[in-house]
């Protein structure tokens, strides 16, 4: 009995050392590096994606992170989306940070990291869609958002069902050269031949290329135009996607596109200080619509704002990137945390981590839907739902209040 | 088939453009030999500032567009007194260097002022296309071609028949002979310069005009390169052949050639045009051939 | 010691040495036990930020050959270098090739590719000549998308597994960092040779004017195509480390930029030299580490906003095209030039330069 109580006190003793370790002991910090692009090709989408993620960084560092004796510090280097730069510093940024994680710019990174990861054993964070091409088992990167080419089917297939007379639904490509958007031309057209054609859905009429930044599309427009398209997709860049409007004024007709949310409305929109021309036209993507301000994820985005001065005007489309991306990444900490203990955290902790329990749409403060991560790619292949956007009347805005599922017989491309 | 002759009237007009900011290529370089890597950047500058006096100033479209102009020229001004008047006589690569180095510099400068944002640039012309028969032509481009065409005649006739325009001829031709006749070389390069700028805010306008664009625009300056490669680097008039020419084949190579190769044929396509074009003629269609002396 | 009042041969043999003096021995000897021992006491950002200056040292010491030894303007270079990359993956991916094939095979791919363009150099000259080089980007970003997917991968790229000889894996920065070395260290070697060789003098004619070397007896088209399939070798050996640095080849990696930037190295360092050429690649190199580790510690520190980092890096780029327009106009000689004026007097003392 004596042996028994002297256990307890000697159990209990250990127990409120523990705590007592924990709550005075110091709070760890961590660097955790920042692949950005200051001067490259998509110094536009980092310059609003940094103050997003110092904010939520800090909101996490406040609370969370508290609890759990960690800091989290973010250093931003300048990759100029160069897969040679990145290459270069990327040894260096491994020395002075030794980083359990690391935020991903984009397909730059990507190229340069990819095969080293692994050894490296440094778990990478994209707020991106997936590529086709990327779609490998045992990735150490991470991408928020499953493949655009899932996104875009689900919209596509939400779009037939809103309008049955256009069945079969013609689809247009007018697309270009960079990688990123054949892969998404090829895994759709994959698609509509194998599946929605034999059901009479949907069928492809036109594929259209032009430049990345091109003078003038009319003439492709006026093929699809002939072609009596219903729909345009794969106009992937702002610069496209003014020169479309343009041509489509030229022409005096109005198509819409199908497209992620950076690549068309928004952005053109915003440079146009107007959403009137894209009338009609529909933006999808795995998460929460920035134009619905009753959504739970505004009310995270309005705490940042109010403690952590973040200007009120960053919930868009690029911010949301952002804001998956570091919200994703910090919940993943939390996870390793739990399983190994903060002392033991480690890049593989968190890689381990990923695949051990669901990310819940709470735990992502509802911006992403539940996320469950499998070892045989590098997002989420499971249960996938995607928000729809259009602007209507002039007005930005959510085209269906709630989230569409994507079909899950997506194959491989 | 109405198709094909659309696609080849567009091609046609993107190729006058592409005429008209190579035309800024070869007015410096025919007073200077100097080959301005930095033209597309220039392009670019002139197209922010039209922005900047739209947007940011709330001038008139007209307003905006002399004083965009007015920069413009001072920045050539600017650039050839500080940059290349040092390296007059230097050989051929300090001079390319010297200007890649200032397109470097430009686009940094660039992102540094205006940042890397879209931005939508006014429509200068109307918007609604201009329809003939069963084609529809995009009018900034073909109000651009019309006077891209005015421009190469004004200037091939400024060149060619004028006693300032044969003056600055002869000092393409060498710099120390035209001194010791007592030209006036840096003047005369000064001009070319302030001209080229010039052409290049006429050339922004009708590019971006009722388009978004980023500092990425700049890349256009590259496309033109066939163009004025393929007139040979002397000739103003040649220009207009050259471009209507790059552009109408690159239309048809599109039509027919994009469906086998899942597009990407019209970027390449002329700069084979030109390559093929100048293993045939070393100087392209109408540039001057040198006797060279040991 | 005493200083020396002017170097001076005493034997052929001495006369025709590449090191001519007990002290570039010592020199030389010193360098290489620092290089060989670097990763000792260097630290990973140290190795990291090498293995890319040292290849990318390969393919600016090629491009001094095809530019300043040939005369033949050259903007091509990355591409060619593309060339050798995507060979040296495809080989070692598909048919497993070793690494004593495949490096050769690179560059001998990227030469012939480079020599297709060195054509054009026997008719086209000076900007003429700039511009169809530019040809060669353009052409090879097109057919590494085009050609078919079992070759090149067309979008994906090639994804490759470290490297290996004879057993012995590359797969770490300091691994790399030594094959690196070694590959540098004799291509650097091979082309002081060559330069002093006949063909490197006939190339030197051939740049200095090709009508006069015609005359004389000299082959210009053959000099001219030798002088961009050296080029281009050495691009293609670049190439095909890069690929088995990285690991993943992709047609973007090599762009129009990477081949403005090599010739702003030749510019600062200086035409004409092998040196030059080294130097060049080194102080460019430091300029770009220092940009990409100064961005973050000004915003660490405080100074300025996250705008003011943004505004930063831009101005770094801006500094970069200033640091290239002023060694044009005043130091158009390079920085070897001012190397050499400091060796001579040296060498001379105690007499004045």
């Amino acid at each position: 009995m004596k042996k028994q109580i002297a256990t307890l006190f000697a159990s209990i003793f250990c127990c409120v050392l523990l705590v007592a370790v924990q709550v005075r002991g110091e709070i760890i910090e961590y660097k955790i590096p920042v692949i950005s692009d200051f001067t490259g090709s998509w110094a536009q989408l980092f310059k609003a994606w940094i103050p997003m993620q110092k904010a939520v960084f800090e909101w996490w560092n406040d609370t969370e992170g508290k609890k759990l004796g960690l800091k989290l510090d973010l250093k931003h280097y300048d990759g100029r989306y160069d897969s040679s730069v990145i290459a270069s510093m990327w040894p260096g940024i491994l020395s002075e940070c030794k980083p359990i994680m690391a935020l991903g710019g984009g397909g730059a990174d990507v190229a340069a990291l990819q095969q080293r990861l692994s050894k490296d054993e440094v778990p990478v964070f994209y707020g991106t869609a997936s590529y086709g091409y990327g779609w490998l088992p045992d990735q150490w990167l991470f991408q928020v958002r499953p493949l655009y080419a899932q996104e875009w089917i689900a919209a596509l297939l939400w779009y037939i069902q809103k309008h049955p007379e256009k069945k079969p639904l013609k689809i247009a490509f007018l697309s270009c050269q960079i990688a990123a958007a054949l892969d998404i031309v090829n895994g759709f057209e994959k698609y509509t031949n194998d599946v929605l054609r034999p059901q009479g859905l949907a069928e492809i009429v036109a594929k259209e290329f032009t430049d990345t930044n091109p003078v003038d599309v009319s003439s492709q427009v006026k093929k699809i135009i002939d072609a009596k398209a219903d729909i345009v997709m794969g106009v992937v860049t702002s610069a496209m996607s003014s020169a479309y409007i343009r041509a489509c004024e030229l022409h005096g007709v109005n198509i819409p596109t199908l497209a992620s949310p950076h690549h068309t409305i928004w952005a053109s929109g915003k440079a146009m200080k107007t959403f009137a021309p894209f009338e009609g036209h529909i933006v999808v993507a795995a998460h929460a619509p920035v134009t619905d301000l009753n959504h739970k994820s505004y009310a995270f985005f309005q705490m940042l704002v109010d403690k952590y001065g973040l200007d009120k005007n960053l919930y868009n489309p690029y911010t949301m990137m952002a804001l998956n991306q570091s919200i994703l990444a910090l919940r993943a900490v939390e996870h390793a945390v739990k399983r190994v203990g903060r002392d033991k955290l480690s890049g593989r902790a968190v890689y381990e981590a990923m695949f051990a329990a669901p990310f819940t749409e709470a735990e992502l403060m509802y911006t992403l839907p539940t996320l469950e991560f499998t070892r045989d790619a590098p997002f989420c292949n499971k249960d996938l739902k995607v928000m729809i956007e259009t602007v209507q009347d002039g007005k930005y805005t959510v085209a269906d209040p709630n989230w569409v599922p994507v079909p899950a017989d997506i194959k491989k491309w | 088939m109405i198709s094909l002759v659309s696609h080849m009237i567009n091609g046609a007009l993107a190729g006058l453009l592409y005429a008209l900011i190579a035309m800024g290529f070869v007015i410096i370089y025919r007073s200077s030999r100097v080959f301005n890597f930095a033209q597309g950047e220039i392009v670019i500058v002139g197209a922010f500032f039209f922005w900047s006096f739209t947007q940011y100033f709330e001038l008139p479209i007209w307003v905006a567009l002399i004083f965009a102009f007015l920069i413009s020229i001072v920045l050539g001004l600017v650039i050839e007194r500080v940059i290349l008047r040092p390296l007059v006589g230097e050989e051929l690569f300090a001079l390319v260097m010297v200007t890649i180095g200032l397109l470097v510099f430009l686009r940094g400068a660039v992102l540094v002022t205006w940042g890397a944002e879209v931005h939508f640039v006014p429509p200068v012309f109307s918007m609604k296309g201009l329809k003939i028969g069963p084609f529809v032509l995009d009018r900034a481009l073909l109000y651009g071609g019309i006077l891209t065409i005015l421009i190469a005649g004004l200037f091939s006739w400024f060149f060619n028949k004028t006693r300032i325009g044969l003056e600055m001829t002869a000092v393409a031709e060498d710099h120390q002979i035209a001194l010791s006749l007592g030209l006036r070389v840096k003047r005369s390069i000064a001009a070319a310069w302030a001209i080229s700028g010039g052409l290049c805010t006429i050339a922004a306008v009708i590019f971006v005009s009722g388009k978004g664009m980023t500092f990425v625009a700049a890349d256009i300056g590259l496309a033109a390169l066939p163009v004025a490669l393929l007139a040979g680097l002397e000739s103003i008039g040649g220009l207009i052949l050259a471009g209507l020419l790059i552009g109408v084949s690159m239309a048809i190579a599109e039509h027919f050639l994009d469906p086998l190769f899942q597009g990407g044929v019209g970027a390449v396509f002329p700069f084979v045009v030109m390559i093929i074009v100048l293993l045939i003629r070393p100087t392209g269609l109408f540039g001057w051939k040198t006797i060279e002396r040991i | 010691m005493t200083l020396p009042a002017g170097v001076y041969a005493e034997a052929y043999d001495q006369d025709e040495a590449l090191i001519r003096t007990r002290l570039q021995w010592i020199w030389l000897l010193g360098l290489l036990i620092f290089l060989v021992t670097l990763p000792l006491y260097g630290g990973a950002k140290i190795i990291g930020s090498m293995n890319v200056t040292l290849i990318t040292l390969v393919a600016v010491v090629g491009l001094q050959i095809n530019v300043g030894y040939g005369g033949q303007v050259n903007l091509g270079q990355s591409a060619f270098m593309g060339v050798g990359a995507y060979t040296a993956g495809a080989l070692s991916l598909h048919l497993h090739a070793p690494i004593y094939v495949t490096l050769p095979a690179a560059g001998i791919c990227a030469a012939l590719f480079g020599s297709l363009f060195g054509l054009a150099a026997v008719r086209v000259k000076g900007f003429y000549l700039a511009l169809t080089t530019i040809a060669a980007q353009y052409v090879f970003a097109f057919a590494m998308l085009k050609l078919p997917k079992q070759w090149f991968g067309q979008i994906e790229g090639l994804r490759l597994n470290p490297v290996s000889f004879l057993g012995f894996d590359f797969d770490t920065d300091v691994r790399v960092y030594y094959l690196a070395l070694v590959i540098a260290l004799v291509m650097i070697y091979g082309a002081w040779g060559l330069i002093r060789s006949r063909t490197g003098r006939a190339l030197v004619s051939v740049r200095d004017n090709d009508n006069a070397a015609e005359i004389i007896g000299f082959n210009v088209f053959y000099y001219k195509s030798l002088s961009f399939f050296i080029g281009a070798f050495y691009a293609g050996i670049a190439g095909a480390l890069w690929a088995y640095y990285i690991r993943y080849v992709l047609s973007d990696m090599f762009s129009l930029w990477l081949s403005v930037w090599y010739l702003g190295m030749l510019i600062v360092g200086g035409m004409g030299s092998i040196l030059g050429a080294i130097i060049g690649t080194v102080i460019i190199r430091l300029l770009q580490e220092f940009i990409t580790y100064f961005g973050p510690w000004v915003t660490e520190i405080g100074i300025l906003s996250d705008v003011g980092a943004e505004i930063i890096f831009s101005s770094m780029n801006m500094l970069l095209g200033c640091v290239i327009i002023l060694f044009v106009i005043f130091e158009p000689r390079g920085l070897v030039h001012r190397w050499n004026i400091i060796k001579e007097s040296y060498r001379i003392w105690p007499f004045p330069h």
